[in-house]
């Protein structure tokens, strides 16, 4: 997703020659130049900086911005997204509205021709569709030349300060993004679906970890939908998860992220949020066609904070900043339908422009009904949620806002006055109680602490100032599995405190720690197994390794490689296939035709069936249910045999490992007297006939009818009446095997 | 140059890999861990008192056992 550095030059080939050729213009070339000398050109100047830059200081000021916003949103951004953020800065674009076109249709081919941007549709790099998402692309090192966008302020003005605001403090903000990018790293990533989608129950899993729970999150009150759902979807796009084929998982650790600045730990996200399209801010599902809207409305959102004047730093009424962004972007943009300008001809100037004026009205409306309403929700959400914004209500409606200190430093970069940076190293941030719980401060606290917190502790609360965790074995064990120690946890819990722990607190962790030595697992144990105690012994100190039993030796991944080969007589690894080493009889004997050196044969079979000697075993009804009820299934009973047996597992063998399993079956046995008839013609002749049905019970095969034996005699006077012969014997065949 | 001592490939070791295991800082630990019919089922040869191979495909498992028993295992992939 993040991460779309791309070249123009794989693309070029596929460019017509009539746009190749304004491309080419910015490069020295004309309209005599062939195809391959504009291709040729236009790699030529893009691989030189000096005539890149020359090139980008030459750009109309709205091709400049188009650039800009291509740069800030990492170098790829749907088409119609470009449009309307290039609508929201105030810029003049290219060409004119008409029923039948809209922005797309005048603004992206001029780009392409001036060689700044091309489509990334499968189509081609100039096709664009008037629907739904195509993305454009601008080559990174025209990107690297760009600046930021130029957006003219909107012209409204200040209010008074309102009586009551809120407003999230960077710290809390960093502390729920590391929070929760903590309970992903704990849970081993974020699945993917076959769609590419995270998987719902991981994202609920890793919101539950941080507390969010319910469909609703309350943030001071506000309600953010799907919070996890929209800022999982955000840490993607902002390139700070990672996904592969089926695993969303962080890009760096965590301590990387905290160890950022609080503006570029929140810019990632928020650039993020901007291009969450599978996340609605009104808690609605995301359909096909609002993809792209939301994207284009939230692009246009967040150039409206930065064009608040005086870099929002007062006060301005929700009313003004949603009216005045309404006219640079309201008859381009609508997250439902946009209704066109109305038709003109024939019409007198005065029914024109009553037209018009109707057309605006509607317009206007639908944007009070649906762009308004949608407004509200982006800043009571995710602008809120990072910080961005402080708000300020009446009557529980939004109706005031303005740039935080964060928000201006996101939104203004280096133009933003300085933020007061938060601790750049440990220092004095809280105090261990003896109840092991650690109240930390805010303000001291640096990321980097704040970081080690959320790994080693759970948070229980979260105030303006304060955040309160508890140091449980659960936390600290499972810090300890992802590779924290003792010792660091001990010496940065006591340096910010700024004074030794409580000793109950400090012996809690010591024995916690201890605990966690007392049982191990090893997912890829080498075992060295020697012919006896005597010659293992004599090993273990060459090889300072850990005795295991009597006859085994524990050694490291590096002993295994150098003694693979000529320092063992025989080398099994437990990662291939088993030994094909047995065969099984319609009795069920298991016999090992030779006795492979692997640990687990003998256990394996011994589960199942019952031992008869070295190397020989019965499978019975006694002994399958004996392995049934120590937990043992017949899918891992048949397995077995297949991983095992040389030859496939005799059929007869496996119905009865079923039946004894309690697989249903179905066989009857009973004494029966047939008539059996090799003639088609005869043979329906007799089972049709009304007056032999009544000596019929059923038919067995196409040739096989059996009979109601009392009434033997008086069937047989029958067929002898009809001049049938009946022979004593039946026809059989034995099945080849 | 020194001379190697003649060793009989029969004497050598065999080398087990990628074998999943479970180690204990006391026999007791493992009694009481194999006691637990679910953990049990996944513990296949007891190698000595403190130590036993798990059976092939059930190491996770086990782990989720052994933590959800309320033992805090220590786990070393490599």
């Amino acid at each position: 997703m993040p991460a779309n550095s791309r070249r123009f030059d794989a693309d070029l080939a596929r460019v017509g020659a009539a746009e190749l050729k304004s491309m080419a213009r910015m490069w020295g070339g004309g309209s005599q130049t062939r195809k391959d000398q504009c291709i040729a050109l236009i790699r030529q100047g893009l691989a030189d900086p000096e005539k890149v830059r020359a090139a980008v200081a030459t750009l109309l000021p709205w091709e400049a911005n188009a650039l800009a916003l291509l740069k800030a949103a990492g170098g790829v951004l749907d088409g119609a997204a470009l449009c309307v953020a290039l609508r929201a800065t105030g810029a003049n674009l290219p060409g004119t509205r008409t029923a039948h076109s809209d922005d797309r249709a005048n603004v992206l081919p001029a780009l392409i021709r001036r060689g700044l941007a091309l489509g990334s549709s499968e189509y081609g790099p100039t096709y664009f569709q008037s629907y739904g998402s195509a993305n454009v692309y601008a080559d990174e090192r025209l990107l690297a030349a760009a600046g930021l966008p130029e957006i003219a302020p909107f012209k409204i003005k200040p209010i008074s300060p309102p009586d009551a605001t809120i407003q999230r403090r960077p710290q809390s903000v960093a502390l729920d993004l590391i929070g929760l990018l903590q309970a992903v790293e704990n849970q081993g990533g974020v699945g993917l679906t076959q769609n590419g989608a995270p998987r719902v129950n991981d994202m609920r899993r890793a919101a539950k970890a941080v507390g969010w729970t319910g469909d609703a999150t309350n943030i001071d009150g506000l309600a953010f939908p799907n919070l996890a759902l929209g800022l999982i979807h955000a840490l993607w796009h902002g390139g700070i998860l990672k996904g592969d084929e089926n695993l969303l998982n962080l890009g760096a650790p965590v301590s990387a992220f905290a160890a950022q600045s609080y503006a570029e730990q929140v810019r990632q996200v928020f650039n993020g949020f901007v291009q969450a399209n599978q996340w609605d801010e009104r808690g609605s599902q995301v359909g096909y066609f609002e993809t792209a809207r939301l994207i284009q409305g939230r692009q246009a959102l967040a150039i409206a904070l930065a064009a608040l004047p005086g870099q929002g730093a007062s006060f301005f009424a929700v009313d003004d900043l949603e009216r005045a962004l309404f006219e640079r972007i309201g008859q381009y943009f609508s997250l439902s339908y946009l209704p066109g300008p109305p038709y003109s001809y024939g019409m007198t100037a005065e029914q024109a422009r009553q037209e018009l004026l109707a057309w605006q009205t509607k317009l206007r409306q639908n944007w009070l009904d649906h762009e308004r309403v949608w407004l509200d929700h982006a800043l009571t959400t995710w602008c809120y949620f990072l910080g961005i914004v402080e708000l300020a209500f009446q009557d529980k409606a939004l109706y005031a806002v303005r740039l935080t200190d964060l928000g201006r430093a996101i939104l203004h970069g280096d133009a933003a006055p300085a933020m007061p940076a938060p601790a750049a190293e440990a220092r004095v941030a809280w105090v261990v109680q003896p109840n092991f719980e650690v109240v930390v401060y805010l303000d001291r606290a640096s990321p980097e602490q704040l970081a080690f917190l959320e790994r080693h502790a759970e948070r229980f609360q979260t105030q303006q100032y304060v955040a309160q965790y508890r140091l449980t074995r659960g936390a600290v064990y499972t810090a300890l599995e992802s590779g924290s120690t003792l010792d660091r946890l001990l010496a940065t819990l006591e340096g910010g405190a700024g004074r030794p722990l409580s000793q109950n607190v400090a012996a809690e962790l010591r024995e916690w720690a201890a605990l966690r030595e007392q049982v191990t697992l090893y997912r890829r144990a080498r075992l060295l197994e020697f012919a006896d105690a005597a010659s293992r012994d004599a090993e273990a100190a060459r090889l300072s390794a850990a005795p295991v039993g009597d006859r085994f030796l524990l050694i490291s991944a590096q002993q295994a490689k150098q003694m693979t080969g000529a320092g063992v007589r025989e080398h099994v690894n437990y990662a291939a296939a088993p030994a094909k080493c047995l065969t099984a009889d319609e009795d069920g004997i298991v016999t090992a035709t030779q006795r492979p050196a692997d640990l687990l044969l003998d256990a394996q079979v011994g589960r199942w069936a019952e031992l008869r000697q070295d190397g020989q075993w019965q499978l019975t009804q006694a002994s399958v249910v004996a392995g049934l009820k120590a937990g043992g299934t017949l899918v891992e009973l048949l397995k077995l045999l297949a991983d095992r047996l040389i030859r496939p597992l005799p059929s007869l063998l496996e119905v009865a490992l079923r039946a004894w399993a309690g697989e249903p079956s179905a066989v009857g046995l009973a004494g029966v007297t047939v008539l059996q008839c090799a003639q088609p013609a005869i043979f329906t002749a007799i089972v049709a006939s009304p007056k032999l049905r009544r000596f019929l019970r059923g038919e067995l095969a196409p040739d096989l009818v059996v009979l109601d034996r009392a009434q033997l005699d008086a069937f047989q006077a029958h067929l002898r009446w009809v001049g049938l012969e009946v022979a004593p014997e039946l026809t059989v065949k034995q099945r080849r095997l | 140059m020194r001379d190697e001592p003649i060793v009989s490939s029969s004497t050598l070791p065999i080398l087990h890999e990628n074998l999943p295991l479970l180690e204990v800082a006391d026999g007791v630990l493992l009694d009481m861990i194999a006691a637990d019919p679910q953990a049990r089922k996944l513990i296949l040869v007891r190698l000595s008192e403190r130590a036993a191979i798990v059976a092939p495909g059930g190491f996770d498992a086990l782990l989720a056992r052994l933590r959800k028993l309320g033992h805090t295992p220590k786990v070393v992939e490599e």
